[in-house]
């Protein structure tokens, strides 16, 4: 009977081990692949992060520039702003005055967006925007 | 009048299934009294549909004093968009998720005549489950309250996005497939609370397949309607709002094989019993992160605290009923032997492949909101992760998938069958060989390992048709042919990603623009009118000569809400789809063009198909086995 109990304590301390293992090994790999999300007033207080990161906020009226393939424009939170270009085509939403996220990196004083997300429609703003309206 | 009275049938519906469980606690003492859940619980969901029907009907007669519709819909949509609209948000949702939680259960019960302690048990967790869904909706999501007196004369319209058949189509399947684990869901738990001894899972084995087949169709057609309407380019973003989907598949994936197991060998019953509550756990837990809206995702969906917090309730609620129960009752099997080499061994391993997988997705979802909490800064996981994870995992699976295709149940492994397991893996060699010097394809090793799995899965199978030994033939076509699907499904995606390239252009009419790989003319471009939209239609020219592609992207405004949207153009052939956007008008006067190519995409879909093929097969067979 003890040996019975012995090796069935055995057994779930070997779970609880693997188990363990692979989530160390998950969330190790997590923190290597995760993606920082900032506004442009994040910009003036951080560290300019090295690497791609996120940066949500409004489309500055007006400042939308489309030069050959390229388009650039003023992305704020209101309180301060940056330049981004973006090489590609534009999603439907995309539009001044409304949400965009872009992803991508810092040269300079420009952010070169790779990716670039719009706003989904009137009624919906991504949890992360909620509070640059 | 009519809303008034949908609304009251649906009150009437919800106290009734409230009643079906009070009556079935009762009925679990009192034998006489169980004839009569039966009934009840059939006019339940009767009236639950008729409640769906008259909805329906009002959005077919465009009654917009009904707010939910007098917001999603207009009178000057199609029939088929009125229908379509009331699953466009959230309320109608909602409602369609429980009709066919209604539908499944109902089919279900009216498939078993018994009157004993199991059934009455199962009737008593759907009706609660149904009682507490209708009752979610009925207090803070009702689609059928109305604006009175100041009802508008037209309705907001749908969203252009989901004015497209994708979305008629798309949503159903997939809450077919959420909601149908709940038959799995409720035997498995009644067969803890009735201490039966029956086989619970050879009688529901059908119902979870049918249900995992129906959310296989479901995120495939969304993939689909991604890639095809939506023009998002891709197929799978490793977004959110996928990733939930993913689970319950994933959950379902190893309970239909566990089941299989089970149902031959005896063993891992316990383990089929927890996984029956965990996949219908993570459908509530889909619905949950969705309705609430806490996590970020690029699918638009209306979000309500309130609702979150009701469903996250109800969600914490049965998961600590079922597990309390699974912890104290479940473990009542006699356990037997298992031996490596043979087929359950192969499932069992494949099995804690796919827990490491739905653990790992899992976490990945829920990252971002346990980091910001604690660490303060916004985050969010992508694509990489998932890739990352998932690679390795999908690589020991075809490695086992493919071992275990002449594999025995409870049978040890023979040791020959390793030979011919190394000369597969040296023929894949040869092929990586091939592709890499003529072809110069050089996968990444995320790429390659999913190439290996898929080639390896397709060789062994294949080979195995030509098997002489009449014991090792292979004995279940539905299983075979969705393995072989799977194969290809994961050739396809590493083709795919390796050989895809996309090129943005600025053109005018007219001028051939040579770009790396292409030559493109703009020959016109034009406006024209459509029913409700107006728009500008390109025609574009792909490599003028011999392989010209004529391709005629568009851009739509819609009149009522002012939005635009863009019709993707494709041209499709097996070896690589061309798939053009037509973008804005840039300060030069150029037109932007975005002219992507997509190969093996064609293998992506007809690996689905195939493995849903499979699917239908298997089910067929044991339709006849049942009957």
């Amino acid at each position: 009977m003890n040996k019975v109990r012995t090796q069935k304590g055995a057994k779930i301390f070997l779970v609880i081990f693997l188990a363990a293992v692979g989530a160390a090994l998950i969330l190790f790999s997590l923190n290597n692949k995760l993606d920082y999300f900032y506004s442009p007033k994040d910009l003036e207080s951080i560290e300019a992060p090295r690497g791609n990161f996120k940066l949500g906020g409004m489309v500055q009226v007006g400042s939308i520039k489309l030069n050959g393939t390229q388009t650039s424009f003023i992305l704020t939170d209101f309180e301060s702003s940056i330049k981004v270009k973006y090489t590609g085509v534009t999603p439907d939403l995309f539009k001044e005055n409304s949400g965009a996220v872009v992803y991508g990196y810092l040269d300079a004083k420009e952010f070169i967006a790779l990716e670039l997300y719009a706003k989904h429609d009137e009624n919906y703003m991504p949890p992360a925007m909620l509070n640059l309206e | 009048m009519i809303p008034e009275l949908a609304n009251f049938i649906l009150i009437l519906s919800m106290s009734l299934f409230f009643g079906t469980s009070l009556l079935g606690i009762h009925a679990r003492k009192i034998e006489s009294a169980r004839i009569i859940i039966k009934p009840l619980f059939t006019n339940a969901n009767l009236l639950l549909l008729a409640s769906f029907a008259l909805l329906i009907y009002l959005a077919v007669t465009d009654n917009f004093s009904v707010k939910y519709i007098a917001s999603h819909s207009n009178s000057s949509l199609p029939v088929f968009y009125k229908i379509s609209s009331i699953w466009s948000a959230h309320e109608g949702s909602m409602f369609l998720w429980i009709v066919l939680l209604g539908s499944w259960s109902l089919l279900f019960v009216r498939n078993n005549y018994k009157t004993d302690l199991y059934i009455t048990d199962v009737l008593i967790i759907l009706s609660s489950i149904l009682f507490l869904f209708t009752a979610f909706l009925i207090f803070t999501s009702n689609p059928l309250d109305r604006v009175l007196p100041l009802s508008p004369i037209d309705g907001a319209d749908i969203n252009p996005i989901l004015q497209d058949p994708g979305l008629a189509i798309h949503p159903p399947m997939l809450y077919m497939g959420y909601v149908g684990f709940v038959i799995p869901f409720a035997a498995a738990l009644a067969n803890l609370t009735s201490s039966s001894t029956h086989a619970w899972e050879k009688s529901v084995k059908r119902w979870t397949l049918a249900a995992w087949a129906f959310l296989t169709a479901g995120i495939g057609l969304g993939s689909a309607w991604a890639y095809y309407e939506l023009g998002w380019g891709g197929y799978w973003f490793w977004d959110p709002v996928e990733n939930i989907a993913l689970l319950p598949w994933l959950c379902g994936t190893a309970l239909v094989h566990a089941m299989a197991v089970s149902s031959k060998t005896s063993n891992l019953k316990a383990w089929v019993t927890f996984l029956a509550m965990l996949v219908f756990i993570l459908s509530l837990f889909g619905a949950f992160i969705v309705r609430s809206g806490i996590i970020d995702s690029v699918h638009a969906f209306a979000s309500d605290p309130t609702r979150g917090l009701y469903l996250l309730s109800l969600i914490a609620g049965i998961s600590l009923f079922s597990f309390a129960l699974f912890i104290f009752k479940g473990f009542n099997y006699q356990k037997k032997v298992m031996l490596f080499g043979s087929k359950e061994s192969f499932i069992s391993l494949n099995n804690i492949l796919l827990m490491t997988a739905i653990f790992s997705v899992f976490l990945g979802v829920l990252y971002p909101l346990i980091y910001e909490t604690i660490l303060g800064p916004k985050i969010s996981v992508g694509p990489p992760f998932y890739n990352t994870i998932f690679a390795p995992m999908v690589l020991i699976a075809g490695l086992f998938i493919g071992s275990s295709i002449d594999s025995q149940w409870q049978r040890p492994f023979r040791s020959r069958k390793l030979l011919k397991l190394a000369y597969c893996l040296v023929l894949i060699a040869i092929i990586l060989a091939f592709l890499y010097f003529f072809l110069g394809i050089s996968f990444s090793a995320i790429e390659g390992m999913s190439f290996i799995a898929g080639s390896f899965i397709l060789i062994t199978y294949t080979l195995s048709i030509f098997n002489t030994d009449r014991k090792r033939r292979i004995a279940n076509i539905g299983s075979f042919v969705s393995h072989l699907g799977f194969g290809l499904l994961l050739i396809g995606i590493p083709l795919n990603s390796n050989l895809s390239y996309e090129e943005t252009v600025a053109v005018v009419i007219n001028e051939p623009k040579q770009t790396e790989r292409n030559t493109i003319i703009l020959n016109n471009i034009y406006e024209a009118e459509g029913p409700n939209f107006s728009s500008i239609i390109a025609e574009v020219e792909v490599n003028p000569g011999t392989n010209a592609v004529l391709l005629m992207p568009e851009k739509r405004r819609y009149a009522n809400r002012g939005q635009v949207t863009s019709e993707t153009a494709i041209k499709s052939s097996f070896l690589r789809d061309i798939y053009i956007n037509l973008g804005e008008l840039n300060d030069q006067d150029q037109w932007i063009l975005r002219l992507q190519s997509n190969y093996f995409i064609s293998l992506i879909w007809g690996g689905i198909m195939i493995m849903l093929l499979g699917i239908l097969v298997f089910l067929r067979k044991i339709k006849h086995a049942a009957d």
